[in-house]
């Protein structure tokens, strides 16, 4: 089916254009979605919100862009939306917990590791994905495009709704980041 | 110098661990999921919910308020100014009728 057809039976409603959309590109948008939130349920989660505002938006697309690229916008508003709220709700867990309400702390899930990680890096791979956390959204958003979606600079710049320089250099910036966290890291593991 | 080398070594390790990474798939239910989503989504309470938690809502219920209660203490502040005018006229009108009374009585004596 071609895109704008299948925007064109999106727009009419068509359940099974829909099924089509979501069955095409739901490993894109989890496998990004996963990227960001680093949680398999949560990645979930953020997944079925994506096609659900994908599907009520669908009268403002207006082709443009290629569905894929909606699709990764969505994907990465909604991911980073939902970063925010549990950064917030965990920071009034804590506040609730100082004042000795009966909110308990969130526990920090164990280590992230991306399933599509062949085993003997996971070890490696987990320590990348933690300091991953540590990066400025802009960056996190570059860097999860260009290596687990394997984009180029210029997807990235459209989704991103920035230039190709400003993608290169967010991503440079972001392995300067990642280098410095990572040594840090290792350093303190030898002391 | 050893260490250094070392740790350098598996920042680079780590860096390059995403090489050949593999894409995750999505639940394969995901589909049902979502048409239960939607459905919910349309259910009129759950859209009366959603819209009752915005935060527009809520500042909007909250600006309300204050507007109610700075009418009620408006008009209760107007109605005790008009009440003092009132008694205020009522006491001058008493006053200038006596006083009016006792000039009438002069003139009278005179």
């Amino acid at each position: 089916m071609i895109e704008q057809e299948l925007i064109e039976k999106l727009k009419k409603g068509d359940q099974a254009a829909f099924r089509f959309m979501v069955t095409s590109w739901q490993d894109m948008v989890y496998n990004t979605s996963l990227g960001l939130v680093q949680n398999e349920m949560d990645a979930e989660d953020v997944t079925q919100e994506v096609f659900v505002k994908a599907f009520e938006s669908i009268h403002g697309f207006k082709g443009e862009s290629k569905v894929s690229t909606w699709l990764y916008r969505i994907t990465v508003t909604k991911s980073l939306d939902f970063l925010r709220s549990k950064k917030r709700k965990k920071r009034f867990g804590y506040i609730y917990s100082l004042f000795g309400e009966d909110n308990e702390l969130a526990i920090n899930p164990p280590e992230f590791v991306h399933p599509g990680i062949v085993s003997e890096k996971k070890q490696v791979a987990a320590a990348l994905f933690k300091a991953l956390e540590t990066l400025p959204e802009q960056q996190r958003v570059a860097f999860v495009l260009t290596r687990l979606e394997g984009l180029g600079h210029k997807e990235v710049s459209e989704v991103m709704g920035n230039t190709v320089p400003a993608v290169e250099s967010l991503l440079q910036r972001a392995k300067i980041n990642l280098k410095k966290q990572l040594s840090d890291f290792y350093r303190q593991n030898l002391e | 110098m050893k260490r250094e080398q070392q740790a350098e070594q598996w920042v680079n390790e780590a860096l390059e661990s995403l090489d050949g990474i593999g894409r995750a798939t999505a639940n394969p239910f995901l589909f049902t999921r979502i048409e239960e989503r939607l459905r919910q989504r349309n259910n009129p309470w759950e859209k009366l919910a959603r819209f009752v938690a915005r935060p527009a809502f809520a500042l909007a219920v909250v600006l309300l308020f204050l507007a109610a209660n700075f009418y009620v203490a408006n008009q209760e502040k107007q109605e005790r100014l008009a009440r003092e005018k009132q008694a205020n006229e009522q006491l001058f009108a008493a006053e200038y009728s006596t006083s009016s009374n006792l000039s009438n009585e002069f003139s009278a004596n005179k």
